[in-house]
């Protein structure tokens, strides 16, 4: 029964999930992150209400798995500064990814930069393109605050573009 | 340019943000293998679920039961304590004493399964089944005045016991049998049969004559006298009415 959903929503959502924990996470090295967002989907399929969507139930929880994994980053950066061991650079960044279009590469910047709340709804509402509605369920907010959210997210986020661009 | 027009510029450029290439980083057979190590994990976890379950349930059971054991020593015992606790020998004479010898006299009335029945003066005697052969004896009684002459006499019918003998005599249960007025003189103190300074105790009547218990009959303390004197106690002689 649980095998016969999840392999559904996997085969539904995995390039979803994966799309979304590349953007969050900062790296193409998701893989095992999508198959976890998985693996906990199993562990709490009894919780999972019906009348919510599948979609933004395993968006809900790729968000919290790509929160564990910024900590457990930032762990492990912490202790190789305090060891003076040598950081370890991503196989294949997003910059990558962004095809080396300067543009892009600046905007994405830009979004990391942002404070979570902002980058959360920047990513959801304008790189997933989900809804209002949809946002709001991953987020647990309410519509009213996703909108005003996304706007202020929007306007700090040209602000830190154009931060980016002087810096320049 | 005016604010919304910058926003949607920028919403635009966030949404041209390429998407990964899958064919590279996130391949068919990448996806494949983490679908299987799903299916996998499903697997095995449903197993594990199923055997918490019915742990679960177990454990449950084996709960409800060492309840049910310890409820059972718990109460078994305070029921059990309650006759023993009242030693028979500190019994006052309460309701429970009473209701005590009223069963005595109901196992006695079960132990009654044998019916004397006299049709000539119109009563009937329930005995107990050891009385089974009994011996019916007729004798009569003679009432004196004062003046020490015979007065009155009439019948007395005695039933006897069958294991009495010549050698061994057991207590009978003699009846003495008046007439309504012999009955009537006696109780006036016209007459009086024996010594005793008391009459004879009445069992009961019918339209022509009265049954009574000779006063001090078992005034000899003869084998079974006890057992006569609980039989008497459970008013065996019901006079027929009908005559």
């Amino acid at each position: 029964m649980i095998s016969n959903k999840i392999s559904e929503w996997y085969y539904l959502y995995n390039k979803d999930i994966y799309h979304f924990l590349v953007y969050y996470i900062g790296s193409s090295d998701v893989e095992d992150l999508v198959q976890e967002v998985f693996i906990r989907a199993i562990k709490g399929y009894d919780t999972f209400q019906q009348k919510s969507s599948p979609k933004t139930w395993l968006f809900s929880i790729a968000r919290h798995v790509g929160m564990d994994e910024m900590r457990k980053r930032k762990r492990v950066r912490m202790m190789q500064k305090l060891l003076f061991w040598e950081e370890q650079t991503e196989k294949e960044t997003p910059e990558i990814i962004l095809q080396e279009n300067e543009n892009n590469q600046l905007l994405y910047q830009a979004i990391q930069s942002l404070k979570a709340n902002y980058r959360d709804v920047i990513i959801l509402r304008g790189i997933k393109e989900l809804s209002v509605s949809e946002t709001a369920s991953i987020l647990h907010w309410n519509e009213n605050k996703v909108r005003i959210t996304y706007h202020r997210a929007l306007k700090t986020l040209q602000k830190a573009k154009e931060d980016f661009l002087y810096e320049r | 340019m005016k604010d919304n027009e910058i926003f949607h510029d920028l919403e635009r450029n966030i949404r041209s943000l390429p998407e990964p290439d899958y064919d590279k980083t996130f391949t068919k057979d990448t996806q494949n293998r983490i679908h299987e190590n799903l299916l996998q994990f499903a697997s095995s976890y449903e197993k594990k679920k199923k055997r918490v379950t019915i742990m679960k349930r177990i454990s449950l059971g084996l709960v409800s039961v060492a309840a049910l054991v310890v409820f059972a020593i718990l109460t078994i015992p305070i029921n059990e304590d309650r006759p023993s606790s009242s030693d028979p020998n500190e019994q006052t004479p309460t309701d429970e004493t009473i209701v005590d010898h009223e069963k005595e006299v109901i196992d006695q009335n079960k132990d009654t399964e044998i019916l004397y029945e006299n049709t000539e003066y119109g009563f009937t005697f329930n005995l107990p089944k050891s009385w089974g052969e009994y011996q019916i004896v007729s004798d009569s009684w003679e009432g004196t005045s004062e003046q020490n002459n015979t007065m009155e006499h009439g019948p007395i019918i005695s039933i006897r016991h069958p294991q009495w003998s010549e050698e061994k005599p057991r207590q009978d249960i003699p009846i003495l049998i008046f007439t309504l007025t012999q009955w009537s003189s006696l109780e006036k103190g016209e007459f009086h049969i024996g010594a005793a300074p008391v009459g004879p105790t009445l069992l009961g009547q019918n339209n022509e004559y009265v049954f009574a218990l000779p006063a001090r009959y078992n005034f000899a303390f003869l084998e079974g006298y006890e057992e006569v004197e609980t039989i008497l106690a459970n008013q065996p002689l019901q006079p027929n009415e009908e005559r």
